[in-house]
């Protein structure tokens, strides 16, 4: 069984959002300067130019923003079919984070997601899967 | 995306659709082998001087007349990932290169003779025909599909094979088939061509030109 290969998880300016997941967390990056959404994280705010920013904690739900189904083998560690999903956060939904999904699941668009957290060999990485809930209807 | 060089892949040059006969790499988007570029060593060389000088020299010269490059707005960091946050994902860098090109140019889509648009995917051609405004948007793919890009069409495309049957050179080649063009001396060439778009626009950032006969 090939190993999956895993993130970096003390780098400077992402080192945070795995210190989250470790905590069974989702966290996003915050300037604090103009308030913008950093995200992949990183230290510098090319919006404002501040240095200051901080990691807030956002709920580990969203919906589908779109998803494609890999049928060509690549790494021996994520053999196909698989399906890349992008999750538009509920929180946060300009940001959307990549998630895996083994198989080819029936997604649509907006179909809610939720992510636990799974640990492999050591390091902790957010799982999203599709929520058992429809979401909730608009107010 | 007609193509007569030789030396060019045949199967991707000869329609859309046979590209649904090639294994499938990705669904339900459908991308099969043949909607990849191909993998490529090669080189190209561009020379460019003033117009006066170029009028001195052995070929006719191919004259620039406008450059633009734009990225996508507010772009996050990294070198691809960046557009998977784009505020749409059917939108290319080429809405807004487009934009300046046309303005600086004095041009717009109507004026185009032929053009050679950045083919590292496929799709990346149906979203750029219609942010350049050769069609509405989402009417790329029956634009494509009404034989439009072909050498009988309103806007022949990728004349010289491009990243799809040619090879991947990196938009180089496709700068050197619009010269071409410009020239008179493409293989599959448009009649009377005197304004060629050139096109590097997919994603992050992205950047385009327009060349014109020497008139």
């Amino acid at each position: 069984m090939t190993r999956r290969p895993l993130p970096v998880t003390d780098d400077l300016d992402t080192g945070g959002f795995f210190e989250a997941v470790a905590r069974g967390e989702l966290v996003v990056r915050r300037c604090d300067g103009c308030d913008a959404v950093l995200h992949m994280p990183r230290a510098y705010c090319a919006t404002c130019g501040s240095w200051e920013g901080r990691w807030q904690p956002v709920a580990a739900t969203g919906t589908v923003y779109s998803w494609t189904v890999v049928e060509h083998q690549v790494h021996p560690a994520f053999p196909v079919p698989y399906t890349v999903v992008l999750v538009k956060l509920d929180d946060v939904p300009g940001t959307r984070l990549v998630g895996h999904l083994p198989g080819r699941p029936a997604l649509r668009p907006g179909q809610a997601m939720a992510a636990d957290f799974e640990d492999v060999d050591g390091t902790v990485l957010p799982r999203w899967r599709t929520a058992d809930v429809s979401p909730a209807p608009a107010p | 995306m007609p193509t007569r060089r030789p030396g060019t892949r045949p199967n991707a040059s000869r329609s859309w659709t046979n590209t649904a006969s090639t294994r499938s790499c990705s669904t339900p988007t459908s991308l099969r082998l043949f909607d990849f570029c191909l993998e490529t060593d090669g080189a190209c060389a561009v020379v460019v001087t003033s117009t006066e000088r170029a009028r001195d020299l052995r070929q006719s010269p191919a004259v620039i007349r406008a450059v633009a490059q734009a990225s996508i707005p507010n772009p996050q960091p990294g070198i691809q990932f960046p557009t998977l946050f784009r505020e749409s994902i059917t939108s290319l860098p080429a809405t807004a290169v487009a934009r300046t090109l046309y303005a600086r140019a004095g041009l717009g889509p109507a004026d185009i003779d032929v053009a050679q648009i950045y083919d590292c995917f496929s799709i990346t051609v149906l979203l750029q025909l219609e942010d350049w405004g050769f069609c509405k948007k989402g009417e790329g793919g029956p634009f494509v599909a009404s034989g439009e890009i072909g050498l009988g069409g309103s806007l022949p495309i990728n004349t010289g094979g491009g990243h799809l049957s040619e090879g991947y050179i990196h938009g180089m080649n496709h700068i050197v088939e619009g010269v071409r063009q410009i020239r008179g001396t493409s293989t599959s060439q448009v009649a009377g061509a005197e304004t060629c778009l050139v096109t590097a626009t997919p994603l992050p950032p992205g950047s385009a030109l327009i060349l014109t006969a020497d008139r």
